[in-house]
């Protein structure tokens, strides 16, 4: 009698736990893909930063080096993460002058880079 | 019935002793945590800070009495001339907690009286994180 009352309970038990787990579980994955996009891109701005104070200043150039990770593309190449040109600010404050640098940011990621130019 | 309700107390018990150990013990991961990938972003900035000095004492700056503030901008925001919104890379950090030592050939970036504040307790920094990088050619030319 007492085993056929509680027959259905741990259906109902696991049924919630594992709501509960993969919850948590997909909330684990959603926040450690978005972080791990987060260290990609500012590794990318602090990439094409470095790579616009070592040469000419080129705004395009630099924009391609955060979608492509090269200045120079290939016609095939596909952009990182869906970030397209405009995403990406560039500029070259300062310059020329002592306190010439080149600045990269993702305003929508809240991602910003600034790269010292040395002209000593 | 009589056992179950006899245990119904000392499962309370447990269960608070429990919660009493698991959440000292998850507080304290977190603190670590937390004060360890702080020191690394403020070990970071101030990394910035100071090779942004050692190149502007290259090219010259080394006399320019606005570069400590510069200097000091590009650690809390990494940005010399920083928007009026910018927010510093570390909540707390403040542009008085930089200190920047230019010497002869080699430009030092030390952060001051600043500390951690790892949600209940904080964390004092004694003079770390310091970076000293050379002026490269040797000084102003």
């Amino acid at each position: 009698m007492k085993r056929r009352r509680s027959r259905g309970q741990s259906l109902v038990e696991t049924t919630l736990i594992l709501t509960a787990f993969m919850g948590l579980l997909v909330g684990m994955i959603g926040v450690g893909q978005m972080l791990f996009v987060r260290e990609a891109l500012a590794d990318r701005v602090h990439d094409a930063a470095r790579w616009g104070a070592m040469n000419a200043f080129d705004a395009a150039a630099i924009q391609n080096v955060v979608l492509y990770g090269t200045a120079s593309p290939a016609g095939s190449a596909t952009p990182f993460v869906g970030l397209t040109a405009p995403d990406v600010v560039v500029a070259n404050p300062g310059c020329p002058g002592v306190d010439c640098r080149v600045t990269v940011a993702i305003p929508g990621h809240g991602i910003q880079s600034t790269e010292p130019v040395g002209n000593y | 019935m009589r056992s179950a309700r006899r245990e119904r107390g000392s499962v309370m018990i447990e269960f608070a002793g429990a919660l009493i150990l698991l959440s000292a013990m998850f507080t304290g991961i977190f603190q670590i945590g937390y004060t360890f990938f702080t020191y690394s972003t403020l070990v970071n900035a101030v990394r910035t800070g100071a090779r942004y000095a050692s190149l502007r004492a290259a090219s010259g700056s080394a006399s320019d009495p606005q570069l400590a503030k510069s200097v000091a901008n590009m650690v809390v925001y990494g940005e010399p001339q920083p928007a009026a919104n910018a927010r510093p890379v570390v909540r707390g950090l403040a542009g008085d907690n930089v200190e920047l030592i230019l010497g002869p050939s080699t430009a030092t970036v030390s952060l001051r009286d600043f500390g951690i504040d790892a949600l209940f307790t904080k964390i004092k920094l004694a003079g770390r994180p310091t970076v000293t990088f050379p002026i490269p050619n040797g000084g102003s030319k």
